[in-house]
C-alpha cells in the first residue's frame, strides 16, 4: 500500500467516524435512583401471585387487626382472582384475636398454626404489621406458637 | 519535485492543510462529543427527575389490582404535552399516545429491579427518551415494596437533536473556517520559504550568465540565509579570482603595447638603414649581400609584428577608433588589390555602387588579410565576392584550396596561431586574422570561417552598411 493510498484511507476514515458520531444514537437501559414511592389509601392485604407474597388494597374503611384477618381469611375477591391472585390462609383462622406480647403483637388463631404452610403464615404476618408497623408478630393457638415474626424484607 | 509532482508550494499546503484538518477534527470532534453528552443528560435527567416527581405527587392509589378507571387517571396525570405515557399492572394496561409494545423490552426487564430506568431508542425516526419505573408504596416500617404498577412516558428528544444538529453545523463550519485558514497560513509560509528560494535561484543564475557582482540578499539566520551567505561568499571568491586573472591579462597586454612602442623607434631606425643596405646589397660582394639582404627582410618583418601588436593593443585596450566614411566597397576593394599587386591572381564579383558607412583603412586591412591568406595558404583560383543583402555588405573570399580542417577552424582567429606549424616564419606571425576579426567586430559586423563543396576555405565578412555609428 502506498502512501497516498494510506492517507486516504486514513482521511476517509476520520471523515465517516465523524459522520457516524452525529445526531443523537440509540442507548443502553440506564439505571438511576430506587424508583418513587406513591401514598395509598385503603387496607393493605397479601395475597399470592405466582407464589410470591404481594400487596392489594381494598378500599375499604379503616378495620381492626381481628376483622382484617377475617377478611384475609376469605380469601380473595373475584376481581383479585381475576388478576392472578390466590390465597394460601384457610379460611378457619378466623375470628382471631388480637393482644400484647411485650413489644410484639399477639395473634391467637382459631385454628393450629403448626398446619398453616409457609406463604399461609407471611401473609398473615405482612397483614398485620402493615397495620402494627415494625412490631413482629407471634402466632398462637393454645399452647403452640410461632413467632416472634417480620414480615419479609425483599417484599 | 517529489514522487507526486508536487512542488515546495504543493508540498507546504498539502502538510499545513492535513494539520489543520487533524487538529479542528480532533478538537471539535471532542467538543462535539462534550457537548453533545452534557446536552443528552441534562435533557435525560430533567425529564427522569419530572418524571419521578410526578409519579411521587400522584393521587393515593385506593385499590389493587386497580380499577381501569384509576389507571386511565395515572395515564392522564403522566401525559403531558409531546409525551405519551403507559400504566400498566400486570396483563392490563391504560396508554396514552402508545402502545406498550412500543416500549424498548430491554426496559420493562429493567423495570422490575425497582429503579428508575431509561434508554434513549429511536422511535418512527425521531430519537426518543423512555423512561420506567415501578410505582412503589411504603410501608409502616419505613421500607418500601412494589404495588405492581409500572409507569413509563416516552420522551420526544426532537429539541435536543435540534441543539446537537447546530453543534454538529458549528463544528462543519469551524472545520471550514479552519482549513480556509490553514490554507492561506500555508500560502504565507510558502511564500516566506520560497521567496528566498527563488532569489537565490536568480542570483546564480545571473552569477553563472557572468554577472559576478550578482549577491543573494541575506534575510534573517536561517538555513536558507546560510545558504545565501555560502553563494555569496563563493560569488565573492570568484569574483577576486578572475577579477585577479583579468589583472594579469591586462598586465601582460599592457607590457606588450609597452614594448612594441618602445621597439617601434630603434625599428625606425633599423628600416632606415636597412633600406640604405638594400640599395647597397647589389653591390656587396656575395655572402655580404645575402646576409644584407636577409637583414632587410627580417627588419621589415619585425617592423611588421610591431605594428601588428600595436594594432593588437589598441583593440585590447579599447582605444581603436573607427574613422568612417561613405565609400564604394567595390572600388575599395579593388585598390586594396591593386596596391598590394593582387589583381592578377584573384577573381573578382564586385557590383558597382555598393556604397556603405565604413573605415577605409580598416576595410583595406581585413580584404588584405584574407586574400592573403588565401593566396597563401588556399589554391587559386581564389575568389572575392561582394554582396548587398538588406542592410548588410557581404564580403565573400575563397578559395580552392584543401579547406580547413575542424582544428584549424575552430582556431583560426587565434592569435599567434599557425595551422602549419612547420611554415617558414617569413610568412606571418600569425595576427593578421585576429586583427581582421577585431576590425569587423569594430564595425558590429561578423567573420566566419568555412568550408564549401567540393573543397577550399571561405571567409565571410558580414558588416553593416550604417555602420555602427
Amino acid at each position: 500500500m502506498n502512501r497516498p493510498t494510506r492517507l486516504l484511507l486514513a482521511a476517509g476514515a476520520l471523515l465517516a467516524l465523524l459522520l457516524a458520531g452525529c445526531g443523537v444514537r440509540p442507548s443502553d437501559v440506564i439505571s438511576g435512583g430506587p424508583a418513587p414511592a406513591g401514598t395509598v389509601e385503603g387496607v393493605r392485604f397479601y395475597l399470592l401471585s405466582d407464589g410470591e407474597p404481594t400487596v392489594v388494597l381494598r378500599g375499604l374503611k379503616p378495620m381492626r387487626l381481628d376483622e382484617m384477618l377475617s377478611v384475609l381469611a376469605a380469601g380473595p375477591t373475584p376481581t383479585e382472582q381475576q388478576a392472578g391472585f390466590t390465597s394460601e390462609v384457610p379460611a378457619d383462622i378466623a375470628p382471631a384475636k388480637i393482644g400484647v406480647a411485650g413489644d410484639g403483637v399477639l395473634v391467637s388463631l382459631a385454628t393450629e398454626v403448626r398446619g398453616l404452610s409457609v406463604l399461609a403464615v407471611v401473609q398473615i404476618v405482612c397483614t398485620v404489621q402493615a397495620v402494627a408497623g415494625d412490631a413482629p408478630v407471634t402466632l398462637v393457638n393454645g399452647e403452640q406458637s410461632r413467632g416472634p415474626l417480620k414480615c419479609p424484607a425483599y417484599l | 519535485m517529489t514522487r507526486w509532482g508536487l512542488g515546495l508550494r504543493g508540498r507546504l499546503l498539502l502538510a499545513f492543510a492535513m494539520l489543520g484538518l487533524t487538529t479542528t477534527a480532533l478538537v471539535a470532534g471532542v467538543s462535539y462529543g462534550q457537548a453533545r453528552t452534557v446536552v443528552l443528560q441534562k435533557a435525560q435527567d430533567a425529564a427522569v427527575l419530572s418524571l419521578v416527581d410526578e409519579v411521587t405527587r400522584l393521587d393515593p392509589v385506593r385499590e389493587l389490582p386497580p380499577s381501569p378507571e384509576q389507571l386511565n387517571a395515572i395515564v392522564a396525570a403522566l401525559a403531558e404535552g409531546p409525551d405519551a405515557a403507559a400504566v400498566l399492572y400486570r396483563d392490563g394496561y391504560a396508554s396514552s399516545g402508545l402502545h406498550p409494545s412500543e416500549i424498548p423490552q430491554p426496559l420493562r426487564a429493567e423495570v422490575r429491579d425497582g429503579r428508575v430506568v431509561w434508554q434513549r431508542f429511536s422511535r418512527d425516526g425521531t430519537p426518543t427518551l423512555a423512561i420506567g419505573t415501578q410505582l412503589r408504596t411504603k410501608r409502616p416500617d419505613g421500607s418500601t415494596e412494589p404495588t405492581g404498577i409500572e409507569v413509563y412516558r416516552l420522551h420526544p428528544l426532537a429539541d435536543e437533536q435540534h441543539s446537537i444538529d447546530q453543534l454538529a453545523a458549528l463544528a462543519w463550519s469551524t472545520g471550514a473556517a479552519s482549513l480556509v485558514l490553514a490554507v492561506l497560513l500555508a500560502l504565507l509560509a510558502a511564500r516566506g520559504v520560497l521567496r528566498p528560494v527563488s532569489e537565490l535561484g536568480r542570483a546564480a543564475r545571473r552569477l553563472g550568465e557572468g554577472d559576478l557582482k550578482t549577491r543573494a540578499t541575506v534575510h534573517g539566520s536561517d538555513e536558507l540565509a546560510g545558504v545565501a551567505l555560502i553563494f555569496n561568499q563563493t560569488a565573492e571568491r570568484l569574483e577576486r579570482q578572475v577579477g585577479e586573472l583579468r589583472r594579469m591579462e591586462a598586465d601582460a597586454r599592457r607590457f606588450v603595447a609597452d614594448v612594441s612602442h618602445e621597439l617601434r623607434t630603434p625599428l625606425a631606425a633599423m628600416t632606415a638603414v636597412t633600406d640604405v643596405l638594400d640599395e647597397e646589397a647589389e653591390r656587396l660582394p656575395g655572402d655580404a649581400g645575402k646576409a644584407a639582404r636577409l637583414v632587410s627582410q627580417e627588419t621589415q618583418n619585425l617592423a611588421q609584428l610591431v605594428e601588428d601588436l600595436i594594432e593588437i593593443s589598441r583593440f585590447d585596450a579599447g582605444t581603436a577608433a573607427l574613422a568612417c566614411d561613405d565609400i564604394d566597397v567595390g572600388a575599395a576593394i579593388r585598390a586594396t588589390l591593386r596596391s598590394r599587386g593582387w589583381t592578377d591572381q584573384v577573381t573578382i564579383a564586385l557590383p558597382d555602387r555598393v556604397l556603405a558607412w565604413l573605415d577605409p583603412r580598416r576595410l583595406d586591412v581585413i580584404v588584405a588579410n584574407l586574400v592573403g591568406n588565401a593566396l597563401r595558404h588556399g589554391a587559386a583560383p581564389v575568389t572575392v565576392d561582394l554582396r548587398a543583402v538588406d542592410g548588410w555588405v557581404e564580403v565573400t573570399v575563397s578559395d580552392y584550396g584543401p579547406g580547413l580542417t575542424p582544428e584549424v577552424r575552430d582556431h583560426v582567429f587565434d592569435r599567434f596561431y599557425k595551422a602549419d606549424s612547420a611554415r617558414s616564419r617569413s610568412e606571418g606571425a600569425g595576427l593578421g586574422l585576429a586583427i581582421a576579426l577585431e576590425n569587423a567586430r569594430l564595425h558590429g559586423g561578423t567573420l566566419v570561417a568555412g568550408n564549401r563543396s567540393p573543397h577550399g576555405a571561405v571567409f565571410s565578412l558580414r558588416v553593416p552598411r550604417g555602420g555602427t555609428a
